[in-house]
């Protein structure tokens, strides 16, 4: 089916045949599309299609001299918005009714998926252009990203053609059957914008509030030295955090591998805290989690990677001798 | 009366509007609530570094343990009358809203509600390893590093939806 659209959109429209592509091009708009999410002013409304599930979500994002600002709202389900800014993460929660804040800067949505170096993906992904789609009401530059090994998932983004700004982007374990996919169904990048619109809620000061203790261990110190000695190609530890849970005495150590488009969290805690030991392997919507007990603790890693990949690093989880 | 509190935090009162509303504030807890609230919305938007999570309880400690200081009294002149004792009694009332804050935050910190899913779904046994509420939590942390979810809750029927198989997603 989409042999034949490409087909038809070629015959029809006369537009070029990129598929073949050099993975320099392919860098080129990857470049582009990274910085898009970032540089410029936009609000739309995106669907993300998983398990037979659809979640419709807006988000906002404003940039001006003073930095970015963003609001990410749910618009089906219970209503959650996360407010993004410069000096920290509020979430809040209509069930809950209450705000936490998170002192890390980490969370990033949907059309912000590409990493700052984009770089590095060129090792692990072989990077083709590919067809024009169109999505929103508008035109759009297909990029495939496959991958080299069997050790993350294949992508397909497409791009638009004026701006750079990420309009879908799929995750596929063999094309064309895709594991999950982000959408946009409606896009403003005219404005006008304005600053109120990623503002926190006023009314949320009238609600308690909850600020998340976890301790982001910096490069150089102790730490509990733990680490993966041998994780799958490209993945790097971008975060170790010293992180509190609900109902624990004990901090949870949690690693945080990436490849640059997906995260794998690695967590650590002493057998003690729990009820029972965890081994093998099981999923959970597009997420692969394998536990495995390593001397006196459980050691669970996970995320939106292959089983290999979870696999392989709970297997080389060790503490580091110092 | 939300606003004008928020508008004192800011020095955009005059100063006999002020003088009330400190009052105000000193009298009423719910209006001592909101001042501590606006504080800490504040400090978060301003980054300030975060005041240590024991702080009320240590720094109630260290004032139940001052000794008090008695002092021949010493009658003011009438000019000075109002604003200090005005001030004094704001810094206190700053002070105890800050511990009554903090207490009222905790009991949100400790007991996790967990979906009821979590506990009534059959969830498949996959070997040997049984995923459970501590799964449930290790989901929500790193969805904060997954642009797939923004959430401090998983949905239910994620949770209902553990798979018996081995493989990943299909």
């Amino acid at each position: 089916m989409r042999i034949g659209s490409l087909a038809c959109a070629v015959f029809l429209l006369g537009l070029p045949l990129t598929s073949h592509a050099a993975n320099d091009d392919g860098m080129v708009l990857l470049r582009k599309v990274a910085h898009a999410a970032h540089d410029l002013n936009y609000t739309g409304t995106f669907v993300y299609q998983y398990d037979n599930r659809v979640e419709t979500s807006k988000i906002t994002h404003y940039v001006d001299r003073t930095g970015e600002y963003e609001k990410f709202e749910t618009l089906n389900g219970p209503l959650r918005e996360v407010v993004t800014t410069r000096k920290g993460v509020l979430c809040y929660s209509s069930v809950k009714r209450r705000v936490r804040v998170e002192p890390i800067h980490t969370r990033s949505f949907f059309p912000a998926l590409l990493p700052e170096r984009v770089g590095r993906l060129k090792a692990l992904y072989t990077i083709q252009l590919g067809d024009e789609e169109r999505v929103a009401g508008r035109n759009c530059q297909v990029i495939w990203l496959m991958p080299k090994d069997g050790f993350r998932y294949g992508h397909k983004l497409c791009a638009d053609t004026q701006t750079g700004l990420l309009l879908s982007a799929a995750m596929f374990k063999k094309t064309p059957h895709e594991i999950d996919r982000f959408s946009f169904t409606q896009l403003n990048l005219k404005g006008p914008f304005d600053r109120a619109a990623v503002s926190p809620n006023p009314a949320w000061r009238r609600l308690v509030w909850h600020r998340d203790a976890s301790v982001i261990v910096r490069g150089g110190d102790a730490g509990a030295g733990w680490e993966v000695k041998d994780p799958p190609p490209g993945f790097e530890k971008i975060m170790e955090l010293r992180r509190t849970l609900p109902g624990k005495k004990m901090p949870v150590t949690h690693l945080v591998y990436s490849d640059g488009l997906v995260a794998v969290s690695v967590f650590i805690e002493p057998l003690s805290d729990l009820a029972h030991a965890m081994q093998g392997l099981t999923s959970e919507g597009v997420i692969n989690i394998y536990a495995r007990p390593v001397l006196n603790y459980q050691v669970t890693v996970l995320g939106e990677v292959p089983a290999a990949t979870v696999t392989q690093m709970a297997d080389s989880v060790a503490v580091s001798a110092h | 009366m939300s606003e004008r509190i928020s508008a004192l935090m800011d020095g955009e009162l005059d100063q006999e509007e002020a003088v009330h509303l400190i009052a105000a504030v000193a009298e009423q807890s719910d209006l001592r609530q909101a001042w501590a609230t606006y504080h800490l919305i504040g400090d978060v938007l301003r980054e300030l570094p975060q005041i240590p999570e024991n702080f009320s309880v240590a720094l109630s400690a260290r004032l139940a343990s001052e000794p008090t200081v008695l002092s021949p009294y010493k009658p003011k002149r009438r000019g000075e009358a109002m604003i200090l004792p005005m001030a004094a009694s704001f810094a206190a009332a700053a002070l105890v809203v800050v511990a009554v804050f903090k207490l009222s935050a905790t009991p949100s910190v400790s007991p996790h509600v967990v979906p009821q899913s979590v506990q009534s779904a059959p969830i498949a046994k996959v070997n040997g390893f049984r995923p459970d509420a501590i799964m449930t939590q290790y989901l929500i942390a790193h969805q904060e590093f997954s642009p797939n979810a923004a959430m401090e809750e998983v949905r239910p029927y994620q949770l209902a939806a553990f798979r018996s198989s081995q493989g990943g997603p299909q």
